[in-house]
C-alpha cells in the first residue's frame, strides 16, 4: 500500500464538512469525486449542488459526480488566521478549473508556495483539515472534519 | 423623473472607536450634514441607513440618537455596495416624487483582523477558502501571470492612496510612503500580498441629504451639485471564479454613463472600490479610463494622481482613508461633493465639475453600484 492510500483510509473516522459536498471512496482504488449539478438545459456544470441553473435559470437539473482532475487557476498561502478556519496557518489555497469549466476554491496539499505553478495538472483528495472549535452544522466541538483538498497531480509511469 | 440636488454631507473620521455605540457614530455623521445643509432634524422626512455589521434596526437606533421624529426609517444592507445603495434608494425616492428630501447614512463598526468573524461559520469558511485575502491574493497572483499589471505597478496604488490619505484630515492611516519598497517590505498577508496591497477594516459613518431643486434654492444658492445618475447591479453569469468583480463595474458604469451623457474622458475625479491594490487597476479599466494594457504604466506616471489627468482615490481611498464597510459609499459622495464646491484644502484637485463614485460589495453575487455627480 503507498503512503497516499495509507491517507487515504486514515480519513474513514472523520465527519465531512458539509452534507452532499463529495463522495468518500469505499476502497483504495475509487476516487473521491466532488457533487455538483448540471443543467439538462444549457449544459453548464457547477459546484456545490445548485437549485437552479446560473447560467440560463433553468429548474432542470441534474446531480453530478464532477470530474476528479483539473488544472491550477491560482494559488496563494495564507498567513493570518480566518475567524472560523479550523485549520493551522500558513495555509497554501487555490482555484482549479475542472473540465466542466467550473472553477473550485480548495485547499491544496502534498506541495508548497514555491512548488506550484499556474496551469498544473491537479487531483482531487479528501482529506482531514482540522477539529472545529465552535459548532458547525450539525457537529459538535471537537469533531474531526473532512474537506475537499486539491495535490499536484502524479502521473502513474 | 425630476432632478435630485446634494444638500448636503457630513462625515465622522474614520478609524477605531470601539467604545463608542455604532449609533452615536451614526449621528455624528448626520448632526454634520444636517449643520452643513442649516436644516433641523425635525425637517428630515425619511432615513435609508445602510449597515453590514450591526443590528437590523441601527438606522432606527440612530434616529433614537437624534431625537424620536416617528419617521419611515429603512435599514439598507447590501456589503460595501450598502452605503451606494441607500443613496440610491433616497435619491430614487425624491427623483420619483415620493419625498422632497431624503438622508442616506451609511455606518459601521467592524471588529479588528480578517472580516467574517460576525457571519455565522459556512463548509466554505471552516475550510478557510472563503476569505476576500484569499481571493484577491490569487487575483494578483493571475494579473502577474497574465502580464497584465506588475507587483511595482501594484504597489504604486498603495503609495498614492496612502499619501493622500495623510493630506485628509479624516482618513483612518496616515502612513507616507516614500516607494514601493514600503509597501513590499511590510507584513506578508498571502503570496504576493502584503499588508499594504490591503485596505483596513474600522468604524465610521457619513451621511447625505438630497432634496429637489426647489427645495435646494431654500438653502444654498446655485450652482447646484446634482446627482447624475446612479446604477446598481448584481452577478450576470460569467464562467469562474475570480472573474466575478469586473462585469458588474462595466454594465454599471455603462448604464450610469447613459443616464447622464458624461462619459469617462469627462470625469474630473474618480472615488473607486480600492479594496486591494489591484482592484484599484481593474476598476479604473472597468469605468472605461483607459485600456488594460496601459493602465499600471499610466499609474506609474501619475496619470491617477491628485494633479494628474484622472485624480482616482484622491480621498485616500479604501486603503488608507480608511472602509467601515456601508459608509465608503456615502464617503466617497462627500469627498466628491467637498471637491465640487472648492472644499477639499490640500487634496483639492483643480476646478473639477464631474465625479464618480463606485464600489463592489460582498463576494459571490458583486453588488456593484456607480454613481455620477455634477455641478
Amino acid at each position: 500500500m503507498t503512503s497516499t492510500n495509507a491517507k487515504e483510509l486514515s480519513n474513514k473516522g472523520g465527519t465531512p464538512v458539509g452534507e452532499g459536498l463529495f463522495t468518500l471512496p469505499s476502497s483504495p482504488s475509487e476516487k473521491p469525486h466532488l457533487l455538483g449539478s448540471k443543467c439538462r438545459s444549457c449544459g453548464e456544470s457547477f459546484f456545490p449542488v445548485r437549485l437552479c441553473c446560473r447560467r440560463c435559470s433553468s429548474e432542470d437539473m441534474e446531480e453530478v459526480a464532477l470530474s476528479q482532475t483539473g488544472i491550477l487557476y491560482s494559488f496563494t498561502t495564507i498567513r493570518v488566521k480566518p475567524p472560523h478556519f479550523i485549520g493551522e496557518v500558513p495555509y497554501t489555497v487555490g482555484v482549479v478549473e475542472l473540465p466542466e469549466g467550473e472553477r473550485i476554491r480548495t485547499l491544496l496539499t502534498d506541495c508548497d508556495q514555491a512548488s506550484l505553478e499556474i496551469g498544473m495538472e491537479m487531483e482531487l483528495v479528501i482529506e482531514v483539515v482540522g477539529k472545529t472549535t465552535k459548532p458547525l452544522g450539525k457537529m459538535e466541538v471537537g469533531t474531526e472534519v473532512l474537506g475537499w483538498k486539491f495535490r499536484p497531480l502524479r502521473r502513474r509511469k | 423623473m425630476r432632478d435630485v440636488v446634494i444638500l448636503s454631507i457630513g462625515m465622522t473620521n474614520f478609524g477605531r472607536f470601539p467604545e463608542r455605540p455604532v449609533a452615536k457614530i451614526g449621528a455624528e455623521a448626520v448632526l454634520a450634514a444636517l449643520k452643513d445643509a442649516g436644516i433641523a432634524w425635525k425637517d428630515v422626512p425619511v432615513v435609508y441607513c445602510a449597515h453590514a455589521m450591526g443590528r437590523t434596526v441601527d438606522g432606527e437606533l440612530v434616529e433614537a440618537e437624534l431625537g424620536h421624529t416617528g419617521i419611515p426609517v429603512i435599514n439598507v444592507s447590501n456589503a460595501c455596495a450598502g452605503g451606494g445603495t441607500a443613496a440610491l434608494l433616497a435619491y430614487q425616492a425624491i427623483a420619483t416624487g415620493l419625498y422632497d428630501l431624503a438622508v442616506a447614512i451609511g455606518v459601521d463598526q467592524a471588529p479588528p483582523g480578517p472580516l467574517g468573524g460576525l457571519f455565522p461559520p459556512t463548509a466554505e469558511g471552516a475550510l478557510g477558502i472563503d476569505t476576500y485575502v484569499g481571493k484577491y491574493a490569487m487575483k494578483m497572483q493571475r494579473a502577474i501571470f497574465e502580464r497584465r499589471y506588475t507587483l511595482d505597478q501594484m504597489a504604486t496604488v498603495s503609495v498614492k492612496n496612502h499619501n493622500n490619505a495623510c493630506i485628509n484630515p479624516r482618513s483612518q492611516y496616515k502612513i507616507s510612503m516614500a516607494s514601493v519598497d514600503d509597501v513590499h517590505s511590510s507584513r506578508m498577508i498571502a503570496e504576493p500580498m502584503t499588508l499594504y496591497h490591503c485596505c483596513p477594516t474600522g468604524d465610521g459613518a457619513a451621511a447625505i441629504i438630497f432634496c429637489t431643486e426647489a427645495l435646494a434654492r431654500r438653502y444654498t444658492t446655485t450652482p447646484f451639485i446634482k446627482f447624475a445618475a446612479g446604477a446598481l447591479t448584481s452577478q450576470e453569469f460569467i464562467r469562474g471564479e475570480l472573474a466575478d468583480t469586473r462585469d458588474v463595474t462595466v454594465r454599471a458604469a455603462k448604464q450610469a454613463y447613459e443616464i447622464c451623457g458624461i462619459g469617462p474622458e469627462d470625469l474630473d475625479l474618480v472615488e473607486l472600490h480600492d479594496n486591494f491594490t489591484v482592484s484599484e487597476l481593474e476598476h479604473i479599466v472597468d469605468l472605461g479610463i483607459c485600456r488594460e494594457e496601459e493602465v499600471g504604466s499610466l499609474m506609474e506616471r501619475g496619470e491617477f494622481d491628485i494633479a494628474g489627468k484622472t485624480p482616482v482615490n484622491v480621498s485616500g481611498g479604501l486603503l488608507g482613508k480608511g472602509h467601515p464597510t456601508s459608509a465608503t459609499g456615502i464617503a466617497q459622495l462627500c469627498e466628491i461633493t467637498w471637491q465640487l464646491r472648492g472644499q477639499a484644502g490640500k487634496r483639492q484637485v483643480n476646478n473639477p465639475k464631474t465625479g464618480l463614485a463606485h464600489c463592489c460589495g460582498g463576494d459571490e453575487g458583486m453588488a456593484t453600484f456607480v454613481h455620477i455627480v455634477k455641478k
